[in-house]
């Protein structure tokens, strides 16, 4: 009910205020009809010049070109984080880190001449 | 004769109210659609403005747009170019239409020939009333109104006429919307202005500035209820 009078009340208040709307509305039709003729002399003499009129200018291609560049920053420190997580395995239930089995059994292979800064011993252990 | 005189006086409060009634009904529908097509065109006009969202944005959130000076030169800009590049039809129309005009009113010479009128205008596909003879009749009647015209199609030269109103009237109407809609930009760039570029600290999120959990803090207090894991 007070939604229909709320209606009412704006249709007042429009009623009273339309004449003086449309001759706005008129008044601005006829300054951007000039406005109309101005920009188009000047896009024409432009045209002609080799510049560029249309609406997406430098600034537009640049900003495009930054955004794009953001968006593949944030993708590749995604890939980053999930490559890390991924080498790691965290064992949250029994609260321990599980190395993976590959790297455990990776075995240094044997060197083929004496590392004398160890005192000559070879010996892993 | 007292009774006669009351029945007739009843007779006539109760017609009387009876159109009071309707015609209070048919003022509050009036407003109330007035009203509709208000809000109607309250909503085409918010959503022309969001036109302005489209263009401003990539530069805003690539930050090469941070001052306000630039964003109002740049918007107001595009916007311009946007009512230019939309209206060229519509102007294009009624030069079309104006074109006819003066070609066909340069071969027959009647600059005075109206495209409106009921005899060689768009007035021919419509019903019209001569009023000149016309008379109220108490409580809601009408007389002396004679019926002009019925309904038909001009086959001769003067047909050209419907064309013209109808390449002059579709390109001003397209037109006056293209004006609405740089209108409803405008609006949008002002708020637009006001909202981004903000000195108003009640619209800032001070929690960003400080952190306000230092500020805030009441660990040290007995009398508060604690968190405890």
């Amino acid at each position: 009910m007070i939604e229909f009078f709320k209606t009412f009340g704006k249709g007042i208040l429009y009623f009273i205020g339309f004449p003086f709307l449309l001759v706005f509305l008129c008044l601005c039709g006829l300054y951007l009809f000039v406005i109309f003729i101005i920009t188009t002399f000047k896009n024409i003499i432009l045209f002609f010049k080799g510049k560029n009129i249309s609406l997406k200018d430098d600034l537009d291609i640049k900003a495009m070109e930054i955004l794009k560049n953001k968006r593949k920053e944030r993708l590749t420190n995604v890939i980053n984080q999930t490559t890390q997580q991924a080498n790691t395995i965290n064992n949250t239930y029994n609260n321990i880190n599980v190395i993976p089995k590959e790297l455990l059994e990776k075995k240094e292979e044997p060197k083929d001449y004496i590392d004398m800064s160890n005192g000559g011993n070879n010996d892993l252990n | 004769m007292i009774l006669t005189n009351i029945n007739i006086l009843n007779k006539f409060f109760d017609s009387t109210w009876k159109v009071v009634l309707v015609l209070l009904i048919i003022i509050i529908a009036f407003f109330a659609l007035f009203g509709l097509i208000g809000t109607l065109i309250e909503k085409v006009m918010y959503i022309q403005g969001k036109k302005v969202d489209k263009f401003m944005s990539p530069l805003i959130l690539s930050g090469l747009v941070n001052d306000e000076k630039d964003f109002i030169k740049i918007s107001k800009r595009k916007s311009t170019l946007y009512f230019v590049k939309t209206s060229i039809i519509p102007i294009l129309l009624i030069l079309i239409g104006l074109l006819i005009f003066i070609i066909y009113h340069s071969i027959d010479n009647e600059w005075n020939e109206s495209i409106f009128n009921d005899q060689t205008g768009i007035g021919t596909l419509f019903f019209t009333w001569d009023f000149s003879e016309f008379s109220y009749v108490p409580p809601l009647g009408f007389a002396n109104i004679k019926l002009q015209n019925t309904p038909h199609f001009l086959t001769s030269i003067e047909c050209l006429n419907y064309f013209i109103f109808l390449f002059i009237f579709t390109g001003l109407v397209w037109y006056l919307i293209n004006v609405q809609a740089y209108i409803s930009r405008a609006i949008r760039i002002n708020k637009l202005k006001n909202k981004i570029f903000s000195k108003d600290l009640d619209n800032v999120d001070l929690s960003t500035l400080f952190d306000l959990d230092k500020l805030n803090d009441n660990s040290n207090n007995p009398n508060l209820p604690s968190n405890t894991n």
